[in-house]
Formats: structure tokens, C-alpha cells, sequence
């Protein structure tokens, strides 16, 4: 999967402290600001605190992919971060999440492909190989290489 | 068991695809048979034809939101989940359905 069409060496960071979900997804949606990935940070953030009250958000295995879909959202777009150490962040197996996808989606479904590449995504995080070569991936090269 | 099942979360995106292959992996592990139905962003994919509701023993909708077409269904036990059950407890989930239609025939 090529997934360089939807992030990018400005939307992956590592080894960030940030100490909440909250200064999470302030910290990615400014880079996907930044990216010019969405129109508007508050708007963009109202959709995906909205999507966090519906179920939890954490795969397991300390990653987690919150997603917000929202007519701000310029381009169909992912924002990773590695944390620096695992936050509190509901989960499918309770444990601390340190790495976090942010999924940006569009309102309109004119960009399919790219919601598939998501979707692929997603779904591959699951998977015991995928999970071990993220957690192994020091730099947004090897990662975008991995996934 | 003959299991026709659906996914649908509420964004479409992610869960939707992560539930359908929790499902088909637990019912593969466990001897079943599936075809599993998405209804997501993208629309509805692989989807549950006729001759499939036909064959199934059961119906499993795992979803967050209402579907569509469930009118397909009529007839056939419905076991309607949350998404996250399908996720998170796949092979509870087909292993309870299995002793609930044997104890009901």
C-alpha cells in the first residue's frame, strides 16, 4: 500500500511528550493544519472529540486511530505521532496507547480510493507483523515503508 | 454454521473493516463458514446476495448504526451486535450463536 499520498515526513513525529488525549490531538491536527490536510483545526477537532464519545478508539497493543470526517477536511490525510511514553486512552485491551493515527476524512465520498487506503490501514493495524514493524519504525521513512 | 454477516460502524472507515475480519478469522478458526458484508463510507462491499441469506443458518448484523437493506434478512435469526462486540469477542460471539440455535431446533 502506498500510503505516501496520504501523509507525509511533516505529518509523522516521534517521541513527543504530550501528556493527554487532548494535547494529542492538538499537537496532530496542527500538523494536519499545517499540511493544509483540513480547513479548520476547531471545527476538525469537534469532529473527532465527537467520534471518541461513540466507542473507543485504541486497537490494542498501544496504537490507537482516532478519525474525525468533516466537510473541513480538505484531502483524505493521516497524522502519526510516537509518543514518548503511553497515555491513558480507551482501548480494546486497556493498555496505555503510544502511538496515535490520526485519520482525516472527507464528508463527501468523491475520494474513495483514498478512504479505502484508510480503511486499509486500519485494518491492518491489527495484525501482529504490522504492529511489531510500526513499533520498530524510528523515522517516517522506515514507517511509511512498513505499513 | 452457514453465517451471512454485516459491518457497519458510524464513520464507515475503520471498525467497519476491522470487525469484518475479526469476524471471518473467528469463524474460520472455529469451522464455519462466512461471507461477511461492509457497508461503509465507500458503500456496500461484498455484498450478501440472495442465495447467500438462502443457505445461511444465521444472520449476524454488527453495527453501530441501521442498515441497509435488512429487509433481506426477513425469515432468518438476526443476532444484532455492537461493532466492538465483533471486534473484541468474535469467536464468544459465534460460539454463543451456535449453542442458542442448536438449544432452539
Amino acid at each position: 500500500m502506498n500510503l505516501s499520498e496520504l501523509m507525509n515526513k511533516n505529518t509523522i513525529s516521534f517521541d513527543i511528550e504530550l501528556k493527554d488525549k487532548n494535547e494529542v490531538f492538538d499537537y496532530l491536527i496542527n500538523q494536519l493544519y499545517e499540511n493544509n490536510s483540513i480547513a479548520s483545526k476547531e471545527t476538525f477537532k469537534e469532529a473527532v472529540c465527537f467520534r471518541e464519545t461513540l466507542s473507543e478508539t485504541g486497537l490494542g497493543e498501544g496504537i490507537a486511530i482516532p478519525h474525525g470526517k468533516s466537510a473541513t477536511v480538505n484531502k483524505a490525510s493521516i497524522a502519526f505521532v510516537r509518543l514518548h511514553e503511553g497515555i491513558a486512552w480507551e482501548s480494546l485491551d486497556d493498555k496505555p496507547i503510544q502511538y496515535v493515527f490520526l485519520l482525516a476524512i472527507p464528508e463527501t465520498s468523491q475520494d474513495n480510493q483514498h478512504i479505502r487506503m484508510i480503511s486499509e490501514l486500519a485494518r491492518s493495524l491489527i495484525r501482529q507483523d504490522v504492529i511489531g514493524a510500526v513499533k520498530n519504525a524510528d523515522d517516517a521513512e522506515t514507517l511509511l515503508r512498513v505499513i | 454454521m452457514r453465517i451471512v454477516a454485516v459491518c457497519a460502524c458510524t464513520m464507515g472507515v475503520a471498525h467497519t473493516f476491522i470487525a469484518k475480519d475479526k469476524l471471518v478469522a473467528a469463524a474460520e478458526k472455529l469451522g464455519h463458514r462466512i461471507k461477511c458484508e461492509t457497508q461503509g463510507s465507500v458503500g456496500i462491499e461484498s455484498r450478501i446476495e440472495p442465495a447467500d441469506v438462502e443457505e445461511a443458518d444465521v444472520v449476524i448484523i454488527a453495527a453501530d448504526i441501521n442498515i441497509n437493506e435488512q429487509e433481506r434478512f426477513k425469515g432468518k435469526p438476526v443476532v444484532k451486535v455492537p461493532v466492538t462486540v465483533a471486534i473484541k469477542q468474535p469467536e464468544q460471539l459465534l460460539n454463543k450463536i451456535e449453542s442458542k440455535l442448536k438449544g432452539g431446533e
